[in-house]
């Protein structure tokens, strides 16, 4: 009895030591989702909640567009740390952005232009063709007019001047109604060749270097000395 | 592309199709009432005979010429007038349907065997149209 009782107690003095005990780090980054990090060096994970032995752990965050975030946190055992932290916009993601802002500005631009020229140009045509309807239905009016008139002084007035104006009202629209179609035309023209010509565009792609470099920190150590991990990124993204 | 030459074609039409309708001023020339009319007389003589009259005791010879005017080729009935100008002398003619679109222009003094024309005009409001010239001859 004396014995059992003697290797409970040099037991129950030797587990504190032999024990490695753990904490829960919880991972609050931004962005919320799609996040990697590698812990002191060497294992890359991708979860929220980390259990790891008490003490001091370092940690790379790197989530895409943005850059490799080096901290270190402690552990304590049997407690969850929440590590609270927002992971920055990579300098090539910012550069990249405001080339694609520009590059969609400056194709927005030229496919909109001709398309509200050709816009612009329907509208004069269809002004135009409204002027030339009233034009020629006043001149039909001047033409039964006269079939019909019995009055000298109003048929002299009629051709002296009221159909000569009706007459030159017609020529006017006529013009703009060509000048409009005209118009039209080029806009159809300029907006079918503007828009294949942007359509060939190159489209700026975002080369994450923040990634690669991510990609190539990770060290799996190993019994012949480890594996250093290199990432090969392929963009599959249709530009 | 297809757009480009639909837009083309409907221009094309446009423009040819456009072209037509306005008034070709020297065309106009139908109505009776137009200065410019240029269609068939409106004014014939229809009768002329020479009369014997006495003024003042002179006697001499009087030509009147009957002359009908064509209603039909007014556009519309209408009452109207008639200017007759021979040489420095104009007589104006109001007529309506009752006078059965005939008057009567006469000339004093004449000898047989001459001419004598008046340039007729038909008229409305006090404004004058087209007309043409009518002539008889002295008995």
């Amino acid at each position: 009895m004396f014995r059992s009782l003697a290797s409970l107690f040099i037991a129950s003095c030797f587990l504190p030591v032999c024990a490695q005990e753990t904490g829960t780090l919880r991972m609050l980054i931004d962005p919320g989702h799609d996040f990697s990090f590698i812990v002191d060096h060497k294992h890359r994970m991708q979860q929220r909640e980390v259990k790891l032995s008490e003490g001091l752990h370092h940690f790379s965050i790197w989530a895409p567009e943005r850059v490799i975030v080096d901290t270190t946190v402690f552990v304590i055992a049997d407690r969850t740390t929440d590590l609270l932290l927002r992971l920055p916009f990579s300098a090539d993601h910012l550069e990249y952005r405001k080339q694609l802002a520009n590059y969609q500005t400056k194709k927005r631009w030229v496919r909109t232009v001709p398309i509200v020229a050709m816009a612009g140009g329907l509208v004069w045509s269809g002004i135009s063709i409204g002027q030339y309807g009233k034009a020629k239905k006043a001149l039909d009016k001047d033409r039964a007019d006269y079939e019909i008139n019995v009055d000298p002084g109003t048929l002299s007035t009629l051709k002296g001047s009221t159909i000569p104006a009706h007459n030159a009202d017609l020529k006017k629209a006529r013009t703009s109604l060509i000048g409009g179609l005209a118009f039209t035309a080029i806009g159809a023209g300029a907006t079918y060749y503007l828009f294949r010509l942007t359509s060939k565009w190159d489209r700026p792609l975002f080369d994450d270097r923040e990634k690669v470099r991510f990609d190539g920190m990770a060290w799996i150590p190993g019994a012949q000395g480890g594996i250093l991990m290199a990432g090969l990124t392929i963009d599959l993204s249709r530009p | 592309m297809k757009h480009a030459h639909l837009l083309l074609i409907l221009a094309v039409l446009c423009t040819t199709a456009c072209k037509k309708d306005e008034i070709d001023l020297s065309s106009l020339t139908s109505n009776p009432f137009d200065a410019e009319y240029n269609g068939d007389p409106i004014f014939a003589m229809v009768d002329q005979e020479t009369v014997e009259q006495t003024i003042s005791g002179v006697v001499q010879q009087r030509l009147n010429v009957t002359v009908s005017v064509r209603s039909d080729l007014f556009p519309i009935a209408t009452s109207y007038q008639v200017r007759a100008v021979r040489g420095s002398t104009t007589q104006v003619f109001f007529l309506n349907a009752q006078d059965h679109d005939r008057f009567v222009v006469s000339v004093a003094g004449v000898s047989p065997g001459d001419v004598e024309c008046w340039s007729l005009q038909l008229g409305n409001a006090g404004e004058f149209g087209g007309g043409n010239d009518v002539c008889g001859t002295a008995e």
